[in-house]
C-alpha cells in the first residue's frame, strides 16, 4: 500500500531504549501512586511519596493488597483512554466541521471526495500527516522545536478532566476547577512562545511576541468574568456551579431562585466569549498565526505531526473553552428530559447542542470578520474589554451582596455595631470614585477606535 | 478527612492526565519520524524566509510596549491572587464578620482601578506605531 509505505534508513536503537526505560519508569511510578491512593488517606503529598518506598520496600515480592488500588487505577485508567480518544476524535472531526460550516457560509461543497460526503476527511489528513518528514530546521533550538507542540497538547488534555459531558459525568469535578482552567490557559502560552521562540525564524518570533501579549492581556478580562461567576455561585467547582444555575439553591450559593447565569451575566458572557476567542488564537483575533502576514506565525517551520499537534491542542481548545462557557453561562447540562432518552443521556445530549452552538458561533465568526491590527487588539482588551469587565465584577459583588443581606435578616443595618463606621466610610469613598470614574470612563469609552489612530 | 481524600485522588488523576498527554505525544512524534523518514537537505534544512536566503538569526529586538504590557499584566495577576479567595467565601465571609466583607474588599478595588486609570492617564496603554 502506497499510504502506508515505510521509509526506514535507520533506526536510532539507542534513542528507542531511552526513550521506553523512560516510559516505563513513568508508568511505573504513577501506577504505584494511583495504587497507593485507593487505600491509605494519603495526608500531604510527601507522605505519600516516603509511603511508596516503604511499600516498595516492605512488600516487594509478597503478594500486595491492592484491590482498591488496583480498581482506581482501572477506573483512572479507562477515564484517560476513553477521554483520549474522544478528544482526538473532537480534534479530529471539528477541522472537518468548520470546513464544512466555513463552505457553507462561502457558497461552496467543502470536502466531498473522501468516503461519503468526505466523512473519512481528518481521517486521510492524519494519515498524510504522518507520512511527512520531520524538518528541524538549522540554527533551531532542537530541544523547544521537539518539545513545544508537546506542551501545547498537554493542557489540552489536562483541561478536559473538568469537561461536564453529563449529569454526573464530570471525569474529575476538581476542587479548584474554574481555577484550574485558569492556570491551563496559562500553560498553553508556552508551549506557542516555545515553538515561537525555538524556531530561529523571524516570522515565528514575532507572532511569538505577539501571541504572549495577547494571551496575557485577554486572560484579564477572562479573571473577571469568573470571578462574578464564583461571587453568583460561590464555588469553584464545575459541578457546583451547573448546581447553582439548575437548582438555584442557597446550599450551593446560588441566588435563591435557579436561572442560567447569561441572564444576570449578560456582559461578563460576552466579555468571556470575546476572550475565550482570543485565547484559542482564533479569527479575528488570530494574530499569532496570521496566514497572510506572518506565514501561519508560531508554526512556520513545523511539519507533519509536530504540526498537527498543535492543531488538534487548538480545536481541543475550542473545545474546552466552549464547555466552560457552557457550563458558567448557559447552564451545563441542564435541559428538560428528553422522550426515550434517560436523564443521563439527555443531559449529554444538552450539553453537546449548546457547545455545538457556541463552536458554531466561533466559526461564524471566522466566516465573517476580519482579522484585527496589533494596536485594535490590545486596545480592545485594554480599553474596552477590562474596564467593562471590572464594572460587571463590581455590580455583580454589590448584587450578591445586597442579595445575600436581604435573605438573612442578621445582616440587616440595625445590627451592625462596629463595623458601622468602616462601612459609611467605604460608602463617601466609593460615591467620591464612582463619581470621577464615571466621568473618566463616560469620555473616553464614548469615542470610537478609529478616530484615536488619526 | 473525605476531602482530602478526595483531593489526592482527584490530582492522581490529573497527574495520570499530565503523564498520559507526555506519553501520547513522545510517541506520536517518535513513530512520526520513522514513517515520515528522513531525507536532509541543505535547501530543505534552511530558515523559511519567502524563498529568499535567511537573513540573519532570528534574536530580532521587539517593541518595548511588550515588556510595559507585561508589567501591567502583573499588576491584576496579583490583583487575581487577592480577589479570587475572596469571591470564593464572600457569602461566608458576610456572615462571619458582618458588611466590612464587602466594604474592605471594594476599597482595595477601587485602589486598583486608581491604578489603572492613572496608567492609562499615563499613556501606558497607548501602542504607538513608530
Amino acid at each position: 500500500m502506497k499510504l502506508l509505505e515505510w521509509r526506514v534508513r535507520r533506526v536510532p536503537v539507542g534513542k528507542i531504549s531511552l526513550i521506553l526505560g523512560i516510559l516505563a519508569f513513568v508508568l511505573f511510578a504513577t501506577w504505584k501512586i494511583w495504587a497507593l491512593t485507593g487505600y491509605w488517606s494519603l495526608e500531604p503529598a510527601f507522605d505519600s511519596i516516603r509511603n511508596f518506598f516503604l511499600n516498595l520496600r516492605d512488600k516487594f515480592g509478597g503478594p500486595g493488597e491492592l484491590p482498591m488500588g488496583l480498581y482506581n487505577t482501572i477506573i483512572i485508567t479507562l477515564k484517560l483512554l476513553g477521554i483520549l480518544v474522544v478528544l482526538l476524535l473532537i480534534g479530529a472531526y471539528s477541522t472537518l466541521m468548520e470546513r464544512k460550516i466555513l463552505a457553507f457560509m462561502q457558497d461552496r461543497l467543502g470536502p466531498t471526495r473522501v468516503g461519503p460526503r468526505g466523512i473519512l476527511q481528518p481521517i486521510a489528513d492524519g494519515l498524510k500527516l504522518l507520512q511527512k518528514e520531520c524538518i528541524v530546521p538549522l540554527g533551531a533550538d532542537r530541544n523547544f522545536h521537539y518539545l513545544a507542540p508537546v506542551i501545547c497538547f498537554i493542557p489540552a488534555l489536562m483541561g478536559a478532566v473538568l469537561i461536564p459531558f453529563g449529569k454526573g459525568l464530570i471525569p474529575v469535578d476538581l476542587n479548584v476547577g474554574i481555577l484550574y482552567f485558569f492556570a491551563l490557559g496559562a500553560f498553553g502560552e508556552l508551549g506557542i512562545f516555545l515553538a515561537a521562540w525555538g524556531s530561529n525564524n523571524k516570522y515565528s518570533a514575532i507572532a511569538g511576541f505577539r501571541a504572549v501579549a495577547q494571551l496575557v492581556s485577554y486572560e484579564i478580562p477572562m479573571a473577571f468574568c469568573i470571578m462574578s461567576i464564583v461571587l453568583l455561585s460561590g464555588s469553584l467547582k464545575i459541578g457546583d456551579i451547573i448546581n447553582a444555575q439548575i437548582e438555584g439553591a442557597t446550599a450551593y450559593g446560588g441566588l435563591g431562585f435557579p436561572i442560567w447565569f447569561i441572564v444576570p451575566q449578560f456582559l461578563g458572557f460576552l466579555i468571556f466569549f470575546l476572550s475565550a476567542v482570543a485565547e484559542t488564537n482564533r479569527t479575528p483575533f488570530d494574530l499569532a498565526e496570521a496566514e497572510s502576514e506572518l506565514v501561519s506565525g508560531f508554526h512556520t517551520e513545523y511539519t507533519g505531526l509536530r504540526w498537527a499537534f498543535f492543531f488538534l491542542a487548538e480545536y481541543v481548545n475550542i473545545f474546552i473553552g466552549a464547555s466552560i462557557i457552557t457550563a458558567m453561562y448557559l447552564g451545563g447540562y441542564a435541559g428538560p428530559e428528553l422522550p426515550f432518552l434517560g436523564i443521563t443521556l439527555s443531559s449529554v445530549v444538552w450539553f453537546c447542542l449548546k457547545v455545538f452552538l457556541i463552536f458554531f458561533i466561533i466559526v461564524w465568526l471566522r466566516g465573517t470578520l476580519p482579522r484585527l491590527r496589533v494596536d485594535q487588539l490590545m486596545m480592545l482588551c485594554w480599553k474596552r474589554l477590562i474596564p467593562i469587565a471590572m464594572a460587571n465584577f463590581l455590580l455583580t459583588g454589590i448584587f450578591v451582596f445586597a442579595n445575600t443581606v436581604r435573605l438573612t435578616p442578621q445582616l440587616w443595618p440595625v445590627h451592625l455595631e462596629n463595623s458601622a463606621y468602616t462601612s459609611i466610610a467605604a460608602i463617601v469613598f466609593i460615591l467620591i470614585a464612582m463619581f470621577g470614574l464615571a466621568w473618566f470612563f463616560a469620555k473616553d469609552l464614548l469615542k470610537p477606535i478609529k478616530e484615536r489612530d488619526a | 478527612m473525605v476531602d482530602d481524600f478526595q483531593a489526592t485522588t482527584q490530582f492522581s488523576t490529573v497527574l495520570l492526565f499530565f503523564f498520559g498527554a507526555i506519553g501520547f505525544g513522545v510517541i506520536s512524534l517518535f513513530m512520526n519520524q520513522i514513517t515520515g523518514g528522513r531525507f536532509p537537505s541543505p535547501s530543505k534544512l534552511s530558515t523559511y524566509e519567502c524563498g529568499n536566503d535567511p537573513h540573519a538569526d532570528a534574536d530580532i529586538p521587539f517593541n518595548f510596549r511588550f515588556a510595559v504590557i507585561a508589567v501591567i499584566f502583573l499588576l491584576f495577576e496579583i490583583e487575581l491572587v487577592f480577589f479570587l479567595p475572596w469571591a470564593v467565601s464572600f457569602r461566608n465571609l458576610l456572615f462571619t464578620t458582618g458588611w466590612p466583607a464587602f466594604f474592605e474588599m471594594i476599597t482595595f478595588f477601587f485602589i486598583l482601578i486608581l491604578a489603572f486609570v492613572y496608567v492609562w492617564r499615563k499613556g501606558g496603554l497607548e501602542w504607538d506605531r513608530n
